[in-house]
């Protein structure tokens, strides 16, 4: 099965090679056929192949591999392996309440119209602080705004157990209103100041201190145990 | 008695360095991309906005600029 990847490689090839011709002979865009060719070699196909590509590129981008291959934020990947089930981010992450391999995006973008660029162009700053300025240690990492409820009531808003939770009834406005945070309640996150030291959860199956991969195999289903700060509703 | 077959018709040379060069920018703009492919990482992402899809587009920009700007090239 050829994948998009292999597709891909091979329209740029032909348009490269396409491209090209101009660069080594300008003499042929003086027919008409030359000047169609041109017109597709050096407009219609790079502007289709770098939208595609962009595409490609952002969903890569939602990626937990993406996400973590940055070496400040290792810390935060270990922390999705946290035993203690009050730990909000690991309890997510290993009851599958977020899909595994886009665990980090599926929290950490917004819920709106064009929340899929806003959050790749917070990415994009990380970027920059990380090539051009002077990253934090990764414990001294801050969101750049305070986490939106939002985020939280994209799944869990109007689900049976959220509403008809006793704590939650009596603040369901305050909830949707962001005046309360989710987060005084259901926490710690991360907190990846001491994660080396806390004990880590090892999959049934899987090999002692050792993970499993994005795809999750290994995780037990029925596992739904959760802390106090952990639960989802 | 025939017409003479029209001799080909002149173009400037700024026409075709032109076009070179927005062939060498959109061609360099392409490898860029592929190339970032090869990897996922962050970098890799940037690498494809800049330079990638940034020679990408400033090549189509001169390529539409010089077509419109030179009727000999459409006439």
């Amino acid at each position: 099965m050829i994948s998009i990847g292999t597709l891909f490689a091979v329209a740029v090839f032909v348009t490269v090679a396409l491209a090209a011709l101009p660069v080594l002979r300008p003499e042929l865009t003086r027919g008409r056929g030359g000047r169609v060719l041109a017109f597709f070699a050096l407009f219609i196909f790079p502007a289709l192949l770098t939208a595609g590509g962009l595409t490609v590129h952002m969903e890569q981008a939602k990626s937990t591999e993406f996400c973590l291959s940055c070496h400040l934020m290792e810390p935060y990947g270990e922390s999705l392996w946290t035993e203690d089930a009050s730990f909000l981010a690991a309890s997510h992450f290993q009851n599958r309440r977020v899909a595994q391999d886009s665990a980090c995006y599926t929290c950490h973008t917004d819920y709106t119209m064009f929340g899929d660029v806003s959050a790749k162009w917070r990415g994009l700053r990380h970027v920059w602080v990380q090539v051009l300025g002077d990253p934090p240690p990764p414990e001294e990492i801050e969101l750049y705004s305070s986490y939106n409820n939002r985020e939280c009531l994209h799944c869990h808003g109007g689900a049976r157990a959220y509403v008809e939770n006793e704590l939650h009834a009596e603040v369901l406005g305050e909830l949707a209103s962001g005046e309360l945070s989710c987060l005084e309640c259901h926490g710690p996150v991360h907190e990846v100041a001491d994660v080396a030291e806390r004990e880590r959860w090892t999959p049934a199956g899987a090999p002692a201190g050792e993970g499993i991969d994005a795809e999750g195999e290994g995780i037990d289903e029925e596992d739904e145990a959760d802390g106090e700060g952990g639960g989802d509703e | 008695m025939s017409e003479p077959p029209a001799a080909p018709r002149e173009r400037s040379p700024r026409l075709d360095r032109r076009l070179r060069l927005a062939a060498l920018l959109v061609t360099l703009g392409l490898v860029v991309e592929a190339l970032s492919f090869l990897s996922v990482h962050p970098a890799a992402f940037f690498a494809f906005l800049a330079p990638g899809a940034l020679l990408v587009a400033v090549g189509v920009v001169v390529y539409l600029w010089t077509i419109v700007s030179h009727a000999e090239f459409s006439s």
